[in-house]
């Protein structure tokens, strides 16, 4: 008993040193961590991947270029919602897709709501105080022709320290002219994330 | 072997031996009003809580935030204080086994399961204040997750396991969200149904009276999901109540009021010191302390150039009930570990005092140990202090428009800066708090 009790305050000690101290690493950015088990950057990578490869390779693209004679199509970004039990920074792979659309040259994209009241002030001001011929005009932005919106569902599943958890990331492009919805991508991720009860 | 151990017991007393937060000089800066100096003195204070604290910290923080209007700040403390609090559910054998020992200080605090349920009650205020209704709604799911866990725990027992203020909050974010969305009438609809449950607990177990204006709109999306029979045969004589349907209501803006009164309640400690043949035995024991809010009642007032509307809040949540309730019954469960503790510390101290020389040195070990313990023996006193002790709530709906609102309370008015721009079928959510 004395034994015993001495193991646990000597044990104590060095569990409590131990916590000192911090280190570190510079890592890839394709590598997967999992630390907490929660939404991270691999699974928003995973997001990404799974949208940019879908997108590109869908009828929506070639239908639409054909019936335009070959003109892009012109995409704004709407919202992603997130119906899930985590915060979630959707803009990652928002923002990835986007910039693999605009950089493979078949789809051009529009700032967002959010983003052109900046460049509305902006034209406001150079209206003011810009030359007149260097100063951007009103009424030329380029209506777009599809909207981007998504949600984030998750379904929990837990009991004591296990924890099933499953997420379902769904984009979609819609015709802004007859609502048509023209792509749907998905992605789903499961975890599976086990604490113990009893640590040293 | 001896020495070693008591040197491991000494180092395990100052771990969880920090000299706390100056909690006076906080309450007298919120009752100021004075929230710079709140929020100044409660971070400067992150290392008087100590490592064991860590949880109260980032607890008192994200309150203190929330009732300086500070809520994106609030939110990053409360989302830690979500995450710590999660892995702290793993318990270190070495420290429990050192709390047998010592105190329950050395044991990080874990928090209450109310005071874990109200991190994410007080973020998804936070979020609902900011207009942020998909992450208001992220902390309600998370909230039904840890409800959902806690009510498999305890099943039939009468403690708290179901929340009236945070699913009736959850309830009122849903149908802000449900604009076009009938699933989330549906959605809407549970948590109204699960916060009736809970008032009704609430009545029985706290005295909480259930709400007019919650009954209201229970039955309107009671209605509006086709559940209303339902609701009714549930509510029983009261449910000849007068409400607006949920087709008139979509119509109309609504402003929420929430009205966060008072402090928690604070635990003392009363300790016995039984005499006894080979010393004295130390036990300590929690109990709760209540101050009611002088001021508990507030008014919502909605101008506009050509009328006024007022409603009078109503209590939804005596969180300082839950709190004396949640200890009581915890009570057998803490008795039984002082009295293990102490029993414990009884062996400990006999086996420290045999290997001492002879019979004097012997006697006098043991009287010195059993007086050290007399210090050391601490009932665990720490809880969330800075959560309001009473919140109460009312809404009013209004034709859309732009509003000067205020709250009256206890012959104070309080104004909410500029005008209030509400659509129909949009929700804006205020909150007041008085009387920390």
């Amino acid at each position: 008993m004395k034994k015993f009790l001495v193991f646990v305050l000597v044990a104590s000690i060095a569990l409590a040193a131990a916590g000192c101290g911090k280190s570190v690493k510079r890592v890839d950015v394709e590598e997967q961590i999992d630390l907490s088990g929660r939404w991270n950057d691999t699974d928003s990578r995973l997001v990404s991947e799974e949208m940019i490869q879908d997108s590109l390779n869908r009828p929506w693209l070639s239908s639409f270029k054909g019936r335009h004679g070959g003109k892009l199509p012109v995409v704004i970004v709407g919202t992603v919602r997130n119906r899930s039990h985590e915060h979630i920074n959707v803009q990652t792979f928002v923002k990835d897709l986007e910039r693999a659309l605009i950089n493979s040259g078949d789809v051009d994209f529009v700032a967002s709501k959010t983003e052109r009241g900046e460049l509305r002030e902006e034209r406001e001001d150079q209206a003011v105080y810009a030359a007149e011929e260097t100063a951007k005009e009103h009424g030329r932005e380029i209506g777009a022709d599809f909207m981007l919106q998504g949600t984030v569902n998750t379904i929990e599943d837990r009991e004591g320290g296990k924890k099933v958890m499953f997420y379902q990331v769904n984009l979609e492009l819609t015709d802004l002219e007859n609502n048509k919805k023209v792509w749907i991508g998905e992605k789903k991720i499961k975890k599976y994330i086990k604490k113990s009860r009893l640590g040293l | 072997m001896a020495r070693a151990a008591f040197a491991a017991l000494g180092f395990l007393f100052a771990l969880g031996c920090a000299t706390g937060p100056k909690y006076p000089a906080l309450y007298s800066h919120l009752r100021a009003g004075d929230c710079k100096a709140a929020t100044e003195h409660v971070e400067k204070q992150e290392k008087a809580y100590g490592a064991n604290q860590r949880l109260l910290f980032l607890m008192d923080a994200g309150a203190v935030s929330l009732y300086c209007g500070q809520h994106e700040k609030s939110n990053g403390y409360l989302h830690e204080a979500d995450r710590l609090a999660e892995d702290l559910w793993t318990k270190s054998i070495t420290r429990e086994g050192a709390a047998f020992l010592i105190n329950d200080y050395t044991i990080p605090y874990s928090g209450e399961d109310f005071e874990k349920a109200f991190i994410n009650m007080l973020s998804a205020v936070n979020y609902a204040v900011l207009g942020q209704y998909d992450e208001a709604l992220v902390e309600c799911r998370r909230l039904n997750g840890k409800l959902v866990e806690i009510n498999e725990k305890y099943e039939k027992k009468s403690v708290y396991k179901e929340d009236a203020f945070g699913r009736y909050l959850s309830g009122m974010l849903y149908e802000a969200d449900s604009v076009g969305s009938l699933s989330n009438i549906d959605n809407a609809f549970i948590d109204y149904d699960r916060a009736f449950d809970a008032f009704r607990d609430y009545a029985a177990q706290y005295g909480t009276p259930l709400p007019d204006v919650f009954l209201e709109d229970y039955f309107r999306i009671a209605e509006a999901a086709e559940r209303l029979d339902e609701a009714k045969a549930k509510v029983g004589p009261r449910a000849n109540l007068q409400w607006m349907s949920h087709r008139d209501a979509r119509k109309r803006g609504k402003i929420v009021l929430i009205h966060m009164r008072g402090r928690a309640p604070v635990k003392e400690e009363d300790k016995v010191v039984l005499p006894a043949a080979r010393g004295p035995i130390t036990m300590a024991f929690p109990r709760y302390v209540v101050s009611r809010p002088g001021c508990r009642s507030s008014e919502l007032v909605v101008k506009s150039s050509s009328a006024m509307k007022n409603a009078e809040s109503e209590l939804v949540e005596d969180v300082a009930g839950i709190a004396v309730k949640n200890l009581d019954d915890r009570k057998g469960r803490v008795v039984a570990k002082t009295l293990a503790r102490a029993v414990a510390k009884q062996v400990a101290i006999d086996a420290a005092a045999r290997q001492a020389g002879d019979r004097h040195k012997r006697e006098l070990t043991r009287l010195g140990l059993n007086i050290l313990n007399i210090v050391i023996e601490r009932a665990d006193t720490r809880s969330w202090r800075t959560l309001p002790a009473e919140i109460s709530l009312t809404r009013l709906y209004v034709a859309p428009g732009q509003y000067e609102v205020s709250a009256q309370t206890c012959g104070e008015r309080r104004m909410f800066s500029g005008s209030t721009g509400v659509k129909a079928g949009e929700t804006k959510f205020l909150l007041l708090v008085t009387g920390n």
